[in-house]
């Protein structure tokens, strides 16, 4: 080779090498330059809602508190203040008011909106800290109820009149649309620079025009309001509301689900244009804002990114004392299994959920997390219970003999200590262990085949053509103790259950058939009455109802939830009374009668009250549980890393 | 060619039809309704089902779903026929439970169509029960539907409605269509909420005096009588409500205007939710495809060299091997061993598309953070692949190896590489890059799999969501996108295998 052509490749190494080097230079620098643009971006967010902050003592409204006058003076606030306080004293003490708690949301939100949607998720994780009710229960007790947006309820007239008083100069959280430059937006923006939003008596008025509007899909809350006659604001922090009839319901109805909604938004079409007010209800199920939150919580709705996160921030200009925490993040995956991963990987600090066997599972590794004590296991009392659900208007089930001796057959305690592996309370009743209502006095029917065998001789169900299986002549016609039981085919623990029952049940004579359907298909069969027994699995309230599964009118109407069938004439009159008795000790008084008959009857095989487990971080603390749902409740934790 | 492409655009159209009309009836037909995702199974929530019927039929209005599917026969429902439903509801006549919830249903779906029935039963009868019952349904069927849309107004009544107003307001048309269109709309919502106000209010209670219930029963009669050309057709109204009145039908109106209609599940547009969704598929596709073919090809190339050697039956053997895997399998494991939620290596994140602070970085950043965490998928998506490609470009190799062209160019004194990179690999690549444009579809499915496991909410997870959900919109315009790249693909590789191939032509 040349001297030349040596001299041409090396020079034209060089300057390959040096525009690289330029080009790597440039790139570099503008990353630098990208970086000091978010930063100062950062700052002017900040600027900007500091300012806000910073006028928050000199509102008009908050001057006004002292000269309140109440209509009913004399009647005591029916709201008691919580006597516990979650801003967590260690946590101040130590200055851990920062931070960001990271948990798991499992499907998208099929949009925010609180009215229209009946989803599990946007109710506990979402809306109890963004959008403020007029009360909330205490903490350690359900049946008392805290001043929140409603500093004073005055009820009259036997519980049929409830005159709120509702606190001053409660912002409106300022919404974060994903693109405020959108100049479609501009008439909101310019509306909130020029004033600030305040939540007023009207906006909880316009929550009851649009719980009650025919027009709009709020299936799950219009049974709850359907007694209120009818409601008056009276001045901006006043308002009346009637109800036709005393009902217990109307407690959990005027108070923590009493919740405001924004009528600056939602009288208003994209375009800033008034709705007409008999559009209203048809414009609110596909309403524009539906995707977004604006709440008046202690925490902020930020931003939703589809199948990635939703993010919560906590809200500086909140009312009351503010939470620990500053910012809350939901990871939104579906697979189950990855709550693991995602644990363990520490992009999650704690997780309401978890399969048990995955515990059991990284116990036994010595160099997991769980088991060098840095991942905390909880068990989380969840207030509902499973059953096995009779048939009661079936020819073989309709006896309460037969259904009390189906209970005897059952080796709850066995099962729930070796299947259900102990995460479970056995419960003989429809009420929670662990409530005032559950009758603590009653024994549950032991496991007795012999017992069981009895009470089907009692009841003329005989094997006597020696084939193993019992019959009965019924109308005339030789039938055998045969039926099929539901379970739905995802719950392998069900599953199990009824491979045991079944043998049990065989050694007694009876035959019963295991079937594993889909859940719409097993709905489906229940709410036809085509089914002889059912596996089912109740999430109930604190202070449950028992109108809705066990009054016999719920029997007779089609998709009615008392779907075994359950006609007690007693029962209706104790359901009908505690309906109307709003003192505590009456109420027990009648559930513990109820309970009994309940006991006695054996419409349902009540099973366990579960438990579910969850993991956290040790760096999450002072995690403690709420008595009522939701049980997970972040306002006193703290993050300690 | 012009004439022929044109020609094959233009029989697109009927066999868009067709395939739309297909998809349709089978989405359609399949057992079970939309309506609420059971998220949790088994596990019901006490407190909250109760009236759940109203929200049910708003919900059907909606979206058409208390319509037949392809012929509407309703103008001509028999009396008969109603008061069969009407005693087995007023308990006249026994029925079962799920009679009685289908005798509920199927009134309701009936609509304004049952109204002449209902009217002549409340008439008749001399049964309390059946009257009771008949007054009932007549209150919640003659309730006139709200519309969401000014494009959407139909029906009898709302036409009325909007020629009153065209005629008021004529000479405002030209100004602003936009905003005429909305007060149209508004016009028409009042006034139809202000009439089932007054139906609503046509109420009584069982225990009401027998003056009450006749005053009511009167005026609910009355109340048809003034509106009964409303109810009854002329023939050539009736042949557009079996053809007009259907599910398909208003689907297909919709669809001419470029609209796919909005998710049953969270009622957003479903267009923009396929948009949203595409740029996680459509990355994740492309760069597998990309990788695939910059693996496969020189792997082919080189089996081809060295046809029926050691080391071709070993690429073979390994291709397949990892050919046979499966997907869920692979991933978890991948998962298990080089996340840093796993066991060993922590390397990679455990899931998602983007870190989810990726708003606060920079682009670069953004950059390394998604190509972090594709990596994993990447490689399932990928390895699958390989074998079937690495195939074809063998194959097709060695089809041109023994042509006559490469032995003038080995005679020619070339260097063996020369010969196969710049003689044989051109033309033996002609298959591979046509199967490119078959693979258009692709690009935009997604995987159900991979983005279940890897927490990704591309298409493949919107469309499994939408079929548990039976969302009919989503599932419909996924469908059809993807029934128009199938076609547009075919249609793309005939094209380049003429314009690669110049034996190919189409005259």
């Amino acid at each position: 080779m040349e001297k030349g052509q040596t001299f041409v490749t090396i020079s034209k190494i060089v300057l390959w090498t040096l525009f690289l080097g330029f080009f790597l230079f440039f790139l570099f620098q503008i990353d630098n330059i990208e970086r000091s643009l978010l930063k100062i971006r950062q700052e002017i967010s900040d600027l900007k809602r500091n300012q806000r902050f910073s006028n928050v003592s000199s509102s008009p409204v908050a001057t006004q508190e002292s000269q309140r006058k109440y209509l009913h003076p004399e009647l005591p606030n029916f709201l008691e203040p919580d006597p516990f306080n979650y801003v967590c004293e260690e946590a101040v003490m130590k200055g851990k008011l920062d931070g960001t708690l990271v948990q798991r949301w499992p499907t998208d939100p099929k949009g925010f909106n609180f009215i229209i949607e009946n989803d599990g998720s946007l109710r506990q994780k979402l809306e109890v800290f963004c959008i403020e009710p007029a009360a909330y229960d205490h903490w350690n007790d359900p049946e008392k109820y805290a001043p929140r947006a409603a500093e004073r309820i005055e009820v009259l007239d036997d519980y049929k009149t409830w005159i709120f008083y509702f606190r001053r100069g409660m912002r409106w959280h300022r919404p974060s649309l994903k693109d405020w430059s959108d100049p479609q937006y501009r008439w909101l923006k310019e509306k909130l620079d020029k004033e600030e939003q305040y939540v007023t008596a009207y906006d909880f008025a316009f929550y009851l025009d649009m719980v009650l509007s025919p027009q709009v899909q709020s299936g799950h809350l219009k049974n709850y309001y359907e007694k209120v006659k009818e409601y008056k604001v009276l001045d901006d922090y006043c308002m009346v509301v009637h109800w036709s009839e005393k009902q217990y319901q109307s407690v959990s109805a005027m108070t923590q689900m009493f919740r405001p909604l924004p009528r600056f938004i939602y009288e208003y079409d994209k375009e800033g244009n008034k709705i007409p007010k008999e559009n209203v209800g048809t414009a609110f199920n596909t309403h524009w804002f539906n995707y977004n939150v604006i709440g008046c919580g202690a925490y902020q709705f930020v931003s939703h990114e589809p199948g990635v996160s939703i993010k919560l921030t906590r809200n500086e200009s909140y009312w009351g004392p503010k939470p620990n925490i500053k910012d809350l993040v939901y990871l939104i995956y579906r697979d189950s299994k990855q709550v693991l991963l995602k644990m363990k990987s520490k992009e999650q600090d704690l997780a309401d959920v978890i399969i048990h066997e995955y515990v059991v599972d990284e116990n036994k590794n010595p160099d997991s997390p769980f088991s060098k004590g840095d991942i905390l296991v909880k068990e989380i009392p969840v207030v509902g219970y499973t059953y096995i659900g009779w048939n009661g208007d079936h020819p073989l089930f309709s006896d309460k003999r037969v259904r009390r001796a189906m209970t005897h057959a059952l080796n709850r305690k066995d099962i729930l200590k070796n299947i259900v592996l102990g995460l479970g309370i056995l419960t003989t009743g429809p009420f929670y262990p662990d409530s005032r209502a559950y009758n603590k006095k009653i024994e549950p029917h032991p496991f007795d085949l012999d017992e069981a065998a009895r009470l089907l001789k009692e009841c003329g169900w005989e094997d006597n053509d020696k084939n193993g299986i019992l019959e009965k002549e019924i109308n005339g016609k030789k039938i055998n103790f045969e039926f099929s039981f539901l379970v739905w085919n995802t719950s392998e623990q069900w599953k199990t259950i009824a491979q045991i029952y079944k043998e049990d049940l065989y050694k007694i004579g009876v035959q019963m058939n295991i079937r594993a359907l889909d859940w719409p298909v097993f709905q489906k069969m229940m709410n036809n009455k085509e089914f002889e027994a059912f596996s089912g699995y109740w999430l109930i309230n604190y202070d449950a109802d028992p109108y809705q599964l066990w009054h016999s009118t719920q029997a007779d109407i089609p998709l009615g939830s008392n779907r075994v069938c359950f006609r007690n004439k007693r029962a209706d009159e104790i359901i009908e009374e505690a309906r109307r008795t709003f003192e505590g000790e009456k109420r027990a008084k009648l559930f513990h009668e109820f309970h009994e008959i309940m006991h006695e009857e054996q419409p349902y095989t009540f099973f366990y009250a579960p438990t579910d487990e969850m993991v956290y971080w040790k760096y999450v603390k002072n995690v403690i549980l709420r008595k009522e749902r939701p049980h997970i409740f972040s306002l006193p934790y703290y993050i300690d890393k | 060619m012009a004439i022929y492409i044109l020609r094959r655009v233009l029989l697109m159209i009927p066999t868009f039809f067709a395939i739309s009309f297909i998809i349709f009836l089978i989405v359609n037909l399949a057992p079970g309704d939309p309506g609420e995702m059971a998220s949790s199974q088994g596990q019901e929530s006490a407190g909250e089902s109760g009236s759940k019927r109203e929200a049910t039929r708003i919900f059907k209005e909606q979206f058409h779903l208390n319509k037949p599917v392809v012929f509407n026969f309703r103008y001509g429902i028999k009396e008969e026929e109603i008061l069969q439903y009407i005693s087995k509801i007023s308990k006249q006549m026994a029925a079962s439970t799920k009679e009685l919830i289908e005798a509920e249903e199927i009134l309701e779906n009936y609509a304004t169509y049952a109204l002449p029935a209902l009217a002549s039963i409340i008439e008749k009868t001399d049964n309390d029960e059946i009257r009771n019952t008949a007054i009932r349904v007549f209150r919640d069927n003659a309730r006139g539907q709200q519309f969401r849309e000014y494009r959407s107004i139909s029906g009898k009544e709302a036409r009325e409605l909007l020629a009153k107003f065209d005629q008021e307001n004529s000479n405002r048309k030209q100004e602003n269509f936009q905003e005429y269109q909305r007060e149209a709309l508004y016009f028409v919502n009042k006034e139809i909420g202000k009439r089932n106000e007054y139906v609503r209010s046509l109420v009584y209670e069982k225990n009401d005096p027998p003056e009450k219930k006749k005053e009511v029963k009167d005026k609910i009669l009355a109340w048809y009588k003034e509106r009964v050309s409303w109810y009854t057709y002329s023939f050539w109204e009736k042949v557009r409500i079996a053809f007009g009145d259907t599910r398909f039908a208003h689907y297909w109106y919709n669809l001419l205007h470029f609209d796919f209609g909005i998710s049953h599940v969270d009622k957003q547009p479903v267009m923009a939710k396929v948009l949203d969704k595409l740029r996680y598929s459509v990355t994740l596709s492309l760069a597998s495809i990309f990788i695939s073919y910059l693996i496969a090809v020189p792997l082919g190339i080189f089996s081809a060299v060295k046809r029926n050697t050691l080391s071709d039956k070993c690429i073979t053997i390994m291709l397949f091997m990892l050919y046979s895997l499966p997907t869920f399998f692979v991933g978890t494991l991948l998962l298990q061993f080089f996340s840093s939620g796993g066991d060993y290596w922590h390397i990679f994140p455990t899931g998602g598309f983007i870190a989810r602070e990726y708003v606060d970085m920079t682009t670069y950043e953004q950059l390394k953070s998604l190509l972090w965490h594709i990596c994993l998928p990447l490689i399932c998506l990928t390895y699958a692949g390989l074998a079937s490609l690495s195939r074809y470009a063998r194959s097709g190799l060695l089809d041109v190896i023994r042509a006559d062209y490469i032995k003038t160019a080995r005679a020619k004194g070339l260097p063996e590489y020369l010969v196969i990179l710049r003689h044989a690999v051109r033309n033996g690549m002609i298959p591979v890059l046509t199967l490119l444009a078959s693979v258009l579809p692709v690009l935009i499915g997604g995987s159900v799999v991979i983005e279940f496991i890897f927490a990704i909410d591309g298409m493949g997870s919107l469309m499994l969501l939408s079929i548990t959900a039976k969302d009919y919109n989503t599932i419909m315009c996924i469908s059809l996108i993807s029934a128009v790249l199938v076609m547009l693909g075919i249609l793309l590789s005939d094209i380049s295998y003429a314009l690669v191939d110049p034996r190919i032509s189409f005259k």
